[in-house]
């Protein structure tokens, strides 16, 4: 009895090791993107296949971009705040909540148009193939989001 | 009363009469029993993983094909956790550069 319980231990631990082994080698590079700060711009160099220069104008983009990205976010928690306010306060539609609306439209096409803007700048960087899939990929992604749109894990 | 249901009770002999085979009939049931037990799955494995796969070409094989197994269920794993993981930065990215994500984060 016991050469047969020393083969399922021995058969167990080669198959518990390689399966440990394999794993954690081929899972290497995208733990280590997922956990870089830059993963996202990572991922943008090996997703459309940029070269170090196409990657060096795509970051300045991207960095030059970020700013103008975070001033807008503002002014759509801005504009949601106060259009909540105005809601709360009411009990029905006044002219004052129209034009709160007004604002969160009109904010909201700002961004669109930013980053609409921000998108075509950065196709240019790329091969004329990479550029289409990735202004195709951001158009449906962000311009015109899925119903279930994917939770975001930072 | 109950001194003669005693005394009836010590007097009782029960006497029954075995059938002529009656032994034999036991030890070939017995015989039959234990052969249906070889033939079971379990025992047969038993008997396998006792006798042939104890041999160390086949003990090699059995590790091997465990490695192999191992192996297999590694790479689909991997190939999932890097597909759910290359999504996740594709999310992050599209996040980035979305004013309106960033807003309702």
């Amino acid at each position: 009895m016991k050469k047969p319980a020393l083969l399922i231990f021995f058969a167990l631990a080669a198959a518990c090791g390689v399966y440990l082994a394999y794993y954690t080698l081929a899972t290497r590079q995208t733990r280590a993107l997922v956990s870089a700060q830059d993963g996202e711009m990572e991922w943008v160099r090996r997703e459309f296949r940029l070269s170090d220069a196409q990657f060096e104008r795509v970051k300045v983009l991207h960095d030059a971009y970020e700013p103008q990205c975070m001033e807008l976010c503002r002014k759509i928690s801005e504009a949601n705040a106060a259009l909540d306010r105005l809601i709360r306060t009411s009990n029905g539609i006044t002219p004052e909540i129209k034009a709160a609306m007004a604002r969160c439209t009109a904010v909201q096409l700002e961004c669109h148009q930013a980053m609409l803007e921000h998108i075509y700048r950065v196709s240019n960087c790329m091969a004329p193939e990479d550029a289409l899939r990735y202004r195709t990929m951001m158009e449906s992604r962000i311009l015109q989001p899925p119903l279930h749109s994917s939770r975001v894990e930072m | 009363m109950n001194k003669e249901i005693d005394q009836k009770l010590k007097a009782w002999k029960v006497e029954v009469e075995v059938p002529s085979r009656f032994r034999a009939n036991v030890w070939q049931r017995i015989a039959r029993e234990n052969a249906a037990r070889e033939q079971s799955f379990l025992h047969r494995l038993a008997f396998l993983l006792t006798s042939r796969l104890a041999a160390p070409r086949y003990a090699t094989a059995v590790v091997l094909l465990a490695a192999f197994i191992g192996l297999s269920t590694a790479h689909m794993e991997a190939r999932s956790t890097n597909s759910r993981r290359w999504k996740n930065l594709e999310d992050r990215y599209a996040a980035s550069i979305d004013p309106i994500a960033l807003a309702h984060r």
